[in-house]
């Protein structure tokens, strides 16, 4: 099989799609390892089309050793994803220069489908998943055309190819349904597999929240129950931010608890929760959650925990209380909520403190520092002016324009310097009815920041100050004022019906608005159904199939069972379809596949003499018998004498024919 | 290899070999041509050659009358020629007052059509239409041309200033189209060496002769052609169909003309039975000149069609 290749058709469609396998890394991996890939099949290309300079071995070898130093410069190590993966590319664009015998190509190609398995491991999109199904149908193309150079046209060979892909799909099918699944790390990605995930981090710095906000990423998806509540009880709690320095706020340590300890005052509400990775351990859910999913805890701010960082898409449900009543903090927790960064401004202590005095009832203070933020011209923005060492005096005093955060955290200073507990919750707000599918979409855009107090009557007491300012952000969603806001509304000047009548959409909207929903609606099946499928849906499948209680290892014997018999239906269809075949054409097949372990392959098209005069001129040697397996096979085939004899006679002497 | 039953054919494959031999030894290294407008003859097709002035288009329509003994008219065609120029006029005899039909050049066995895109479209008509019906009418009588009947049309397709090219629709009336091509530097040389091409072609000896060149035409319908083969032949047009290379698929008259010609050619190799050899032998001349590729595709190429089908 060293046979050089020369066709250049050949390396075009071995171009093709190598470029095809590598288009997914794009997005993936630095751009220098995608360039080092493409100068490689350029410079190929070019050696083709306009005989460049073709490097010799000494020159690869430096080349080589240049990548692997320059990899290992990129990540300070040669193993793990990223690595491989850069490895694996880098070095397909340096193989491109020594193509030259078959066997190069072969592996160049079988690389190629080692490339397209790779991009999974970044991502599992219903997008990339026919990206890779496209591809592998080019890289088989391809190889196709590398076996076959003139028999076909690309148009044949990609169609051919894509039925090779059809067929194989039940197969597929079976062994993606019954492969055991094992639970648990042990097939997990590598440790670096989850480095660029967006989510809320555990601090709140001055602009953490805003730039959360630009992303459209999804967080969650929710399904209700029964019917969702209103957008202004949507708040879903994430973390409980305690400890400030004046300018960035942080957990404090909560103690983990199975029992809440609150009193419902209203019905449970039950949903799912569909948590995207964020490789944070948040789980999100709708204040205040009575329940403890899986893997999970609940600690006493309130807030659930996952036992590990999130890095895969994880399932929960959960049911929740809106309205409740909880008990009173320990001392520790009170002496935290209400303790004050020592820079504190001395005209901050002392607005809240008049408050204080007018009030005894924390409520009326709390209430009081909201109609402060209502009339004393504050301004919600998404582009707050950027805040110095002291933002919280700054943003009260001097700017009064600021986002969820700056309001949270100024209120919440307030409070401590009014002498009453509080603490800052970051969550999200609201999110986006799909109606399509009936469940909510909630996005990082979403990510809000709110306020509790502690009353001794209630306990504690969610109050959003961003509400006292900007109604229309915890109504209508954060998407809202955006677009308000680029219309030049400024909030809270308008009435309600004249927003309503601003946010209206038009018809091209709409049809956009419907279509992102119906496709997360597909997006949502793509991944509960095929990627989601694990263990556990495993063994739900199965259950439903009477299969309950199945060892792994007995799955695999299934497995192969079903597959023996879909191999062996197959077969028989194939063989059925062959006992139609002519018997001499049979016999001289036979006789083609004899010759062609000598490397005499005849082509599709070419017929029985001129391909014994081929290889009569190959192999003088068998002249004798290749004339006559030939002359009695084109007799029996095609002179219309039935001669029983001759069939007889070719079928003896094809059986006795060796190379 | 012995694939001919030997019984039947022998004598007309030496006589075709010996046909093929004499027309070599005065158009020079073009055996192939001269087996393509053999091949063309006996199965009753017509041939439209070509090619650039000079390569030797009338030399072998000489030749080929020559040595098959048939009558050979050549008609020169020009912008001015009318139909009756070449079909025949009736002209008044005033002895019985009768109109008598004096026939045109066209009633001979092999007529050569000399740059027919030289003469005006009527004119063109008429001798294609005479072509496809073997007769001509002329004031309400029909006049049989002779048999053999066998029409070797040239033109220039380089030059076609003042011209009238043939359409489409009228090149399917020619069973094949070839080219001539130049001559190898071994042929040139013994050309340039030899005697005058028209010494020769005027020295010229029958080798055959008419009743036994009828013969071999009716011996060509006889050439088997198994299902097989009509698979493959079937398969052919259907790619033609199907592969949207092409403006048109080729016509069902296009499929008899394949067929015929592949008879031939497998009577020239002394075979009773066609092989798929035989056809994508023919085909290029037989169905090239039938494909035009869809607008702003690439060339026709039979070659490239015949690769993309396999032989059943």
């Amino acid at each position: 099989m060293n046979t050089g290749i020369a066709h250049r058709p050949v390396l075009h469609s071995l171009l093709a799609a190598g470029a095809g396998a590598v288009a997914p890394h794009i997005l993936e991996l630095p751009l220098w390892i995608i360039a080092v890939f493409a100068i490689g099949a350029a410079w190929r290309y070019a050696c083709e089309a306009f005989q460049w300079y073709r490097p010799g071995r000494f020159v690869r070898l430096t080349l080589m050793l240049l990548i692997l130093v320059a990899v290992f410069r990129q990540y300070g190590t040669l193993l793990g994803r990223d690595p491989g993966m850069a490895l694996l590319i880098t070095l397909l664009g340096l193989k491109f220069l020594e193509l030259k015998t078959q066997r190069d190509f072969v592996v160049s190609l079988f690389v190629f489908y080692l490339v397209i398995l790779g991009s999974f491991l970044y991502s599992q999109s219903l997008w990339l998943g026919v990206w890779a199904l496209l591809a592998v149908a080019a890289c088989t193309a391809a190889l196709m055309h590398l076996m076959q150079p003139a028999g076909m046209d690309l148009r044949r060979r990609l169609r051919l190819s894509g039925m090779m892909i059809a067929k194989a799909l039940p197969l597929m099918v079976i062994v993606y349904l019954l492969f055991p699944r094992i639970s648990g790390t042990l097939w997990g990605l590598p440790a670096d597999a989850h480095s660029g995930l967006t989510g809320m981090s555990d601090t709140m710095q001055p602009g953490s929240i805003r730039s959360l906000s630009e992303s459209s990423e999804i967080a969650f998806r929710v399904s209700f129950d029964g019917a969702s509540p209103p957008a202004r009880e949507l708040y879903w709690r994430g973390l409980v931010l305690t400890e400030t320095d004046g300018r960035g706020w942080r957990r404090a340590q909560p103690i983990a608890t199975d029992k809440v300890s609150f009193t419902p005052l209203s019905a449970p509400l039950s949903y799912q929760v569909t948590l995207e990775p964020s490789d944070k351990p948040w789980m999100p859910a709708l204040d205040l959650p009575a329940t403890r999913p899986k893997d999970a805890r609940l600690q006493s701010d309130f807030t659930l925990k996952h036992n590990d960082p999130v890095r895969e898409r994880l399932n929960y449900s959960l049911s929740s209380y809106t309205r409740y009543r909880t008990g009173a903090p320990d001392r520790a927790e009170r002496a935290a909520t209400l303790r004050l960064p020592r820079n504190t401004s001395a005209r901050v202590r002392a607005l809240a403190e008049g408050w204080r005095r007018e009030n005894d009832d924390p409520l009326r203070v709390a209430q009081a520092a909201l109609d402060y933020f209502r009339h004393d011209n504050f301004v919600y923005t998404l582009n707050p002016p950027l805040l110095g060492d002291d933002p919280v005096d700054e943003f009260l005093f001097g700017t009064r324009r600021g986002f969820c955060e700056h309001y949270a955290a100024a209120f919440v200073t307030l409070m401590r310097a009014a002498g009453i507990p509080s603490r800052v919750v970051l969550g999200y707000l609201g999110g986006e009815l799909n109606t399509a599918g009936n469940y909510l979409i909630v996005r990082q855009s979403d990510a809000h920041a709110w306020a509790e107090i502690w009353t001794p009557e209630r306990g504690w007491v969610r109050v959003d100050p961003t509400g006292a300012i900007a109604p229309e952000r915890i109504e209508l969603g954060l998407d809202a004022v955006r677009r308000l806001e680029q219309q030049g509304v400024v909030l809270g000047s308008l009435p309600a019906d004249a927003v309503l009548h601003a946010l209206e959409l038009g018809w091209f909207e709409y049809v956009g608005l419907h279509a992102r929903w119906y496709w997360d609606l597909t997006n949502m099946a793509w991944y509960r159904w095929v990627v989601d499928y694990g263990k556990e849906r495993q063994e739900r499948f199965l259950t439903s199939l009477g299969l309950d209680e199945i060892s792994w290892s007995r799955l695999v014997s299934l497995l192969f069972a079903v597959a023996l018999v879909l191999t062996l239906a197959y077969a028989l269809i194939l063989l059925r379809r062959k006992k139609s075949v002519d018997p001499a054409l049979a016999a001289y097949l036979r006789f083609c596949r004899e010759l062609a372990r000598t490397g005499l392959i005849r082509a599709p098209y070419e017929g029985a003499l001129d391909f014994a005069r081929r290889c009569t001129q190959r192999r003088p040697d068998l002249k004798d018998h290749v004339d006559n397996i030939t002359g009695r096979y084109l007799r029996c085939r095609y002179s219309g004498h039935d001669s029983a004899e001759e069939l007889r006679l070719l079928k003896r002497e094809v059986s006795a024919f060796r190379t | 290899m012995a694939l001919a039953p030997e019984k039947t054919v022998p004598p007309a494959r030496h006589l075709l070999d010996a046909v093929i031999q004499r027309i070599g030894h005065i158009v020079l290294g073009k055996e192939r041509q001269a087996r393509l407008a053999l091949a063309c003859l006996l199965a009753r097709g017509h041939l439209l050659i070509e090619d650039l002035p000079g390569v030797g288009k009338t030399t072998l329509a000489h030749v080929l009358a020559g040595v098959l003994g048939l009558q050979f008219k050549r008609i020169q065609f020009t912008a001015d020629l009318l139909p009756a120029d070449i079909l025949g006029v009736s002209i008044y005899q005033p002895e019985n007052k009768l109109f008598v039909f004096h026939p045109g050049p066209l009633f001979a066995q092999l007529v050569l059509a000399d740059e027919i895109n030289r003469a005006t479209p009527k004119t063109q008509s008429a001798l294609l239409e005479a072509m496809e019906e073997r007769q001509v009418t002329a004031d309400g009588v029909t006049h049989k041309l002779p048999e053999p009947f066998f029409v070797i049309a040239t033109q220039n397709p380089h030059h076609l200033i003042g011209t009238f090219p043939l359409p489409e629709s009228q090149l399917d009336r020619f069973l094949m189209r070839i080219e001539m091509g130049y001559p190898d530097r071994a042929a040139e040389r013994a050309l340039l060496k030899g005697r005058d091409r028209r010494e020769l072609v005027a020295s010229l000896q029958p080798v055959i002769s008419a009743d036994k060149l009828a013969g071999l035409q009716r011996h060509v319908a006889h050439v088997h052609v198994a299902d097989p083969l009509l698979d493959y032949v079937q398969n052919l047009l259907d790619a033609t169909r199907r592969a949207g290379e092409f403006a048109e698929g080729l016509s069902p008259r296009a499929g008899l003309s394949l067929l015929a010609a592949s008879r031939a050619w497998a009577l020239l190799a002394g075979r009773d039975m066609v092989l798929p050899e035989d056809v994508q032998a023919v085909a290029p001349s037989v169905i090239g000149h039938r494909l035009r590729p869809v607008s702003g595709g690439r060339a026709v190429s039979v070659a490239r069609l015949l690769e993309s089908v396999p032989i059943p």
